[in-house]
């Protein structure tokens, strides 16, 4: 009994087949054209006339499909038959079998072997082509009726098993994408596993949801979908768990005198689906497949802030951007309130989660606000921030929607999702930082020191900043960003900051961090001399990719690769220090010679540590080799305070307080940045602004 | 709520620290505008500075005892009259204001126009205040800014 391929057991096989069993097919009905294709919506029937909507398993987000199927009864016990892409389901108004195809207008089917009763749980088989039904009672049971028109048996129904012996409270099934079983949750919670050969349910366990479950599905990963008609919440639970349960999946539309019914083997969304995803790591609940945020992206759209993108799935950080619906008009301190500006393009309920114990997940405890409405515009929110809260860098979300009670997961019928890293600061901390809070300041470097170099100060170029943290007249510490903006040189170049004025031993040793593209490194602590010294990296050139075809790194013509290089330290201190005893930024960052590399005719052989660029009239640390001052064209003088400059007062190494647009490889400051000289000459009293990109020569700069 | 216009509400104490280097060039130092930089001539103790040293104050003890907060950041707009949008990620201080005064030493990038400062309170209804200057006042002045 079947179809004429009882050997399919698996997704692949079927995907493959299924054109060919189309074909075979279309030629056997002339009355409704069956669907063209295996949608990923769900179709669920209800009312007491029947009526067939869309839903969106993905987000809840449900339509009317069809208002008139053709009858005046009720529709139930729906199913997708994969064989012929019809839908299958009983006819209350004609007590019998019926399907429909694309024109939703039923079909009526007669059977020969069932009870004169009505049935409102079935669906249709993945791996035969059979139609089951079922009515819990002892004078009814589960029945096959087989739908291959080409078999003797089409059409009749035989009893798999009686409804004494089957005896379970469930409203609707669904077969599994690849098995030859269904499943269903009763009334009480309980998933059971229904063998559609033999009809022996399997108690599979309590799912920890109850109530009428009207309607079931299956997706192509073999996750079971059940809503529950009161209010309408859709669950997905994964029948292989040892301990399966219910995981609040979409909200969907509450319902009565229904039932669904799927392609199981469809994907839950459509390729070309648009729906608007999170972007924190996956751990918050990002991807699809773990559940993640997600919202209908419907027209006109309920939003946050002005952008609005869709997604097929979400995708974790790095990304493009869309999320500019809250400002943090504060920053967040520990055991304090700090305030938010929500911008909605409507009226809705606002939710979001900051998790200030940074384990990776949006717990219960960190909901800060709830179903918060609002309308269209800004709206400020004042919330609190514990006093458990850990200090630094984590994950906050925030959704709009109209849907009450949403969680940190799952799909929702509209509004948005937005994903903010936020850095959560100590009590009563005030933060200054250098340019700003998000700027850049810019490090250019000329490497042939002692020899005078080219000027085009492109031989490292760094985006740099700071933020440090403050508490009453003491600093607590300070955090630098960076990112390698530019590689101009030949030789090979360590990066280093060096905190004027303070010790190793002020530092929290063991809590300074460096992290590079988000992932943590050994510490930079440079414990090879006693002064606040933290190593970056050792080479350069290490932490990127040459460009094809290019000598140099985003220095030449043409050489247009993105920045791929960025870092963070994180350098607490063990003690607070006096605000007199701080540094001012950029502090005193400095390149060196990689170590085992030669660093050009001015050194016998590699200079390594020994050989430090600073800015200007900053001193070396320990690890500098002095013999090398007054080599060449170096006119340093230790003994008055003057390093790393000519005779001339120029240096190796400039601080640019913008992300600049150095020069491209040879070319001179000067004739990239005429101003310069004016600026110079006038000691920095006129063309104070020479280095913006209003000022620069457009050819000579690298944009 | 708080309307007040930003004269009549707050103290506000912005001082200008002089900037790294404050001579000048004799004539006698400068010569024809060189091709390359090689040919440039500088004092040994000049820096090159890009920004300009900044001490902010803020002193509103007497009319927001309790803790409130500000920042100072460079990129804004008006939006409506007396109301601003501030892109926080330009700030160069963000802080509370413990019982009514903060005070820090900040570096202002030297091509930035125009700064603003905001005063929240940890209320819902009260409307944030807004003080702008134009950074050519604070760099060429040493004159106390207060508002009252």
């Amino acid at each position: 009994m079947g179809l004429a391929v009882p050997a399919l057991r698996t997704l692949t096989m079927i995907r493959i087949l299924f054109p060919c069993i189309a074909l075979m097919l279309s030629t056997q009905s002339a009355l409704a054209a069956p669907f063209t294709e295996c949608p990923a919506k769900a179709f669920l029937v209800q009312d007491t006339t029947a009526r067939l909507y869309g839903v969106n398993l993905a987000t809840g987000l449900t339509g009317e499909i069809a208002g008139d199927l053709g009858t005046t009864g009720k529709v139930n016990a729906v199913g997708f038959n994969f064989h012929d892409r019809y839908i299958y389901g009983w006819g209350y108004e004609w007590r019998t079998l019926v399907r429909f195809g694309e024109d939703f207008q039923l079909e009526q089917l007669p059977v020969s072997g069932l009870p004169d009763v009505d049935f409102f749980v079935g669906d249709v088989s993945l791996v035969d082509n059979i139609y089951y039904v079922y009515r819990k009672g002892v004078a009814n049971g589960l029945y096959a009726v087989d739908l291959e028109p080409s078999s003797p048996a089409y059409l009749q129904a035989a009893r798999v098993v009686d409804g004494a012996t089957l005896n379970l409270n469930i409203f609707d099934l669904a077969f599994h994408p690849t098995e030859s079983n269904a499943y269903s949750v009763n009334n009480n919670g309980f998933l059971y596993r229904i063998d559609a050969a033999s009809g022996i349910a399997t108690n599979l366990g309590d799912v920890g949801e109850a109530g009428t479950f009207g309607a079931v599905y299956f997706d192509a990963d073999g996750w079971l979908y059940i809503s529950r008609n009161s209010d309408g919440n859709i669950f997905r639970i994964d029948v292989d768990s040892a301990q399966p349960f219910a995981e609040l999946f979409a909200f969907g539309p509450a319902s009565g005198n229904n039932d669904g019914a799927r392609c199981a083997i469809a994907p839950l969304v459509d390729p070309g689906e648009a729906i608007d995803f999170g972007d924190a790591p996956d751990s918050y609940g990002t991807l699809l497949a773990n559940n993640g945020a997600r919202h209908a992206i419907v027209s006109p759209a309920l939003r946050l802030g002005s952008l609005l993108d869709g997604e097929n799935d979400g995708v974790e950080p790095p990304l493009a951007d869309d999320d500019d619906g809250i400002v943090f008009s504060t920053t967040l301190e520990v055991d304090r309130q700090a305030l938010i500006s929500v911008t909605s393009s409507g009226p809705g309920l606002v939710s979001g989660w900051v998790d200030f114990d940074q384990n990776g997940v949006f717990d219960p405890r960190e909901q800060i606000i709830s179903d918060r409405a609002v309308v269209a515009g800004d709206t400020s929110v004042v919330y609190d921030i514990p006093y458990w809260a850990q200090s630094g860098a984590t994950w906050a979300r925030f959704r709009l929607t109209t849907t009450a009670g949403v969680q940190p997961k799952g799909g929702v019928g509209d509004g948005e999702v937005e994903d903010y890293q936020v850095s959560i600061t100590p009590t009563d901390v005030i933060t200054t930082y250098y340019p700003s809070a998000l700027g850049w300041t810019t490090l250019a470097y000329e490497d042939k020191w002692p020899g005078m170099g080219d000027f085009d100060m492109n031989d490292l170029v760094l985006r740099y900043r700071t933020a440090t943290y403050h508490r009453g007249s003491q600093v607590l510490g300070t955090d630098i960003a960076g990112e390698i903006a530019a590689i101009g040189a030949g030789f090979r170049n360590g990066f280093a900051v060096a905190l004027p004025g303070l010790l190793r031993a002020q530092l929290d040793s063991p809590s300074v961090q460096l992290s590079v593209n988000g992932v943590t490194r050994d510490s930079p602590i440079d414990t090879g001399q006693s002064a606040a010294v933290l190593v970056v990296t050792n080479d350069v050139w290490e932490e990127v990719e040459r460009e094809p075809g290019c000598s140099f790194l985003r220095t030449e013509v043409g050489c247009v690769a993105e920045i791929e290089s960025s870092f963070l330290l994180s350098i607490p201190f063990s003690n607070p220090l006096d605000a007199g005893q701080m540094p001012a930024p950029p502090f005193d960052p400095f390149i060196f010679a990689t170590p085992g590399f030669d660093h050009g005719g001015f050194f016998s052989s590699p200079p390594g540590r020994g050989m430090e660029i600073h800015l200007k009239n900053m001193a070396p640390t320990a690890n500098a080799d002095q013999s090398y001052f007054g080599v060449a064209d170096d006119a340093s003088n230790p003994g008055m305070g003057l390093y790393y400059q000519t005779e001339d007062g120029l240096a190796w190494a400039l601080e640019i307080a913008t992300a600049w647009n150095h020069p491209y490889e040879g070319g001179d400051l000067l004739g990239a940045y005429p101003l310069f000289f004016d600026y110079v000459q006038s000691v920095a009293t006129s063309s104070l602004d020479w280095y913006v990109a209003n000022n620069a020569t457009l050819e000579s700069t690298y944009q | 709520m708080n309307t007040k216009t930003p004269i009549a509400s707050v103290t506000l104490l912005l001082f200008l620290m002089a900037a790294s280097a404050c001579h000048t060039l004799g004539d006698e130092d400068i010569g024809p505008v060189p091709e390359e930089t090689a040919g440039i001539k500088v004092p040994d103790d000049f820096l090159f500075p890009t920004s300009f040293e900044l001490t902010f104050e803020v002193d509103v003890g007497h009319r927001i005892p309790g803790r409130s907060y500000a920042q100072l950041c460079s990129s804004f707009e008006e939006t409506s009259a007396g109301r601003y949008k501030i892109d926080y990620g330009s700030c160069v201080v963000r802080g509370p204001v413990i019982d009514g005064y903060l005070k820090q030493d900040v570096l202002i990038a030297n091509h930035i126009e125009g700064v603003i400062v905001e005063l929240l309170q940890f209320d819902e209804n009260v409307v944030p205040e807004h003080y702008v200057f134009a950074t050519a006042d604070l760099r060429t002045s040493d004159v106390a800014l207060s508002i009252r």
